[in-house]
Parts: C-alpha cells; sequence; structure tokens
C-alpha cells in the first residue's frame, strides 16, 4: 500500500511536469498568437495551480489498486475531460487566461490536449519497458542457443 | 567468477549455493532452472493421462474452474489450481499473467504495449495474451531489468 502510494506520488510529479510545461509553452504560443505579450509571475503561478487542478482526476487513476482497461479505461478519460472543462474553463476565464468566444475554444482545445496526454505517456512508458523486455529476452534466447 | 566444485559422499544431499550480487541476474535463472530440469506435471489430452515437462509449457490458463495448459500445439486439461502451478513452476522461469494465467518466459517472441491499457504478449507459437500492467512488473524483476 505505502509503495504503491509512494509510485502514485513519483508518477503524479513526472506527469505534473510534463502538463506544467505544456500549459506554459501552449499558452506562450496563444498569447502571442492572440497579441498579448505578459509571461508574468503571477501568470506562471497561475498555469501551476491550472495544472495540478487539470492532474487531479489522475491521481484517483493512479492510487486505484485496480487496473482501469478498456471500456474503464475511456470513461475514465471521459470523466475527466468533463471535469477539466468545467473547473479549469471558469477558472482559466476568471484568471483572465480567455476572455473570447475564440480564446475560449483554444483553451478549451488546451484541456482536451493534457487530458491526451495522461495516455500517450502511459503509452510511451509501456513501449519503453516492452523494449526492454524483448531486449533482455532476445539475450536470453542468445544465451540459451549459444549454452545448447 | 569462481566456481567451486566439491565432492561429497553418497549419504549427503547434492547442493547448489549461487553467491551472487543480482538474484535476478540471468545465469542465477539458470541456476534456479536445474531444479525444475525434468519436472513433469499430468494433463488429460484425447482421454488419455500425459506427462508433460515444464519445458514444453507454453502456459497456463484456468477457465471457469477448469485448469488447461498449452504446449506447441496440444492443449491439455489439467487438475491443479492456478497457485498449485505456481508453486510448481516457481523456479522454472514461469510468471503470472494475469489473475488465471501463468505464461512460461522461456516461449516469449515478444511484448508490446496495448491501445486498451493492458500488453499484449506473443509467444514462439504466435499465440497472444494479453497481460496486465500490474503482472508486467512481475515480469521485468524476473529479467533483472
Amino acid at each position: 500500500m505505502k509503495e504503491r502510494i509512494l509510485n502514485a506520488v513519483e508518477n503524479f510529479f513526472k506527469l505534473y511536469v510534463i502538463v506544467y510545461g505544456f500549459t506554459i509553452m501552449a499558452s506562450v504560443v496563444f498569447m502571442y498568437a492572440f497579441g498579448y505579450h505578459n509571461l508574468s509571475r503571477e501568470f506562471l503561478l497561475h498555469a501551476m495551480l491550472f495544472s495540478f487542478i487539470a492532474l487531479i482526476p489522475v491521481i484517483v487513476f493512479l492510487i486505484l489498486p485496480s487496473e482501469i482497461i478498456d471500456g474503464h479505461l475511456i470513461l475514465m478519460q471521459i470523466i475527466s475531460l468533463i471535469f477539466n472543462e468545467l473547473t479549469l474553463m471558469p477558472y482559466g476565464f476568471h484568471i483572465g487566461m480567455w476572455n473570447s468566444v475564440k480564446s475560449g475554444i483554444v483553451m478549451a482545445i488546451i484541456i482536451f490536449i493534457i487530458n491526451m496526454i495522461t495516455p500517450l505517456v502511459a503509452f510511451g512508458r509501456d513501449a519503453l519497458l516492452s523494449s526492454q523486455i524483448n531486449k533482455k529476452l532476445d539475450q536470453f534466447r542468445d544465451e540459451e542457443e549459444s549454452d545448447e | 567468477m569462481k566456481v567451486t566444485i566439491e565432492k561429497i559422499s553418497i549419504e549427503k544431499e547434492e547442493e547448489i549455493i549461487a553467491r551472487c550480487h543480482n538474484p535476478q541476474a540471468n545465469w542465477v535463472n539458470s541456476v534456479k532452472a536445474i531444479q525444475s530440469d525434468g519436472q513433469c506435471i499430468s494433463g488429460k489430452y484425447d482421454d488419455q493421462i500425459f506427462n508433460v515437462n515444464l519445458k514444453n509449457i507454453y502456459y497456463f490458463e484456468c477457465v471457469d474452474n477448469h485448469s488447461f495448459f498449452y504446449t506447441k500445439e496440444k492443449l491439455f486439461e489439467s487438475k491443479l489450481k492456478v497457485y498449485e502451478f505456481e508453486e510448481i513452476s516457481k523456479n522454472a522461469m514461469f510468471f503470472k499473467a494475469s489473475k488465471s494465467t501463468v505464461v512460461n518466459i522461456k516461449k516469449i517472441k515478444c511484448l508490446k504495449p496495448s491501445y486498451s491499457g493492458r500488453f499484449e504478449l506473443t509467444l514462439l507459437n504466435d499465440y497472444k495474451l494479453m497481460v496486465s500492467r500490474l503482472y508486467v512488473h512481475e515480469l521485468k524483476q524476473i529479467m533483472g531489468l
């Protein structure tokens, strides 16, 4: 149990760094596109809180003892997306991250992309682990063949 | 690595002690496998009982309270439960791939991630199995990663 929570915290912070980085980059790109050029310390702090709220559903995903697979995984993503859109859109409006329909749509797209980051990162990590195991299996088979 | 072979009298039991830096190293697994060398389990195929060497088993599975194990081409029915098979095969490079499946690591062709949140495992006979992410960590440990 303790190990699972520690793993969940570690994975959460790794994801948090990725999402925070993405939020800053995406915001800077769109700010410049819409003619704003004020990347203040206040903005960075808000982006930090924004990223944290975006990852709240992931905490549940990381702490659950059983795996979330197939349909449940899709359902989890949908619930997470709805939660994020419902909390982050008003928050983003409150702190001035969007103030028109056009910038609101951009904001909604950024939140959608943030939601897609979690499964993509998980898939990337699985792919890396698979390739390490496959390499080891090949090495193992080569050793077996040379022994024979 | 230093290898010591000691001749003992016939009354004493033969034994191997492996002193290692990494208990998951390949050579340690090979030493463990010696214990299961020649170990067989019985299974029913075509109304006949056969003894099958663990080395030839691709995977063991329990479906609706019935247990089966698969070799390259044949399916045998077994009376063993998953935990009993796990106990028998613990030194023979098998790992638990799900609650009801135990797979022979030596018969794995490749492993790849699946979009369903699990891993897809392909055996040497091209049979595919789904592996839970929780159990892949066990495989990772056995492989010494």
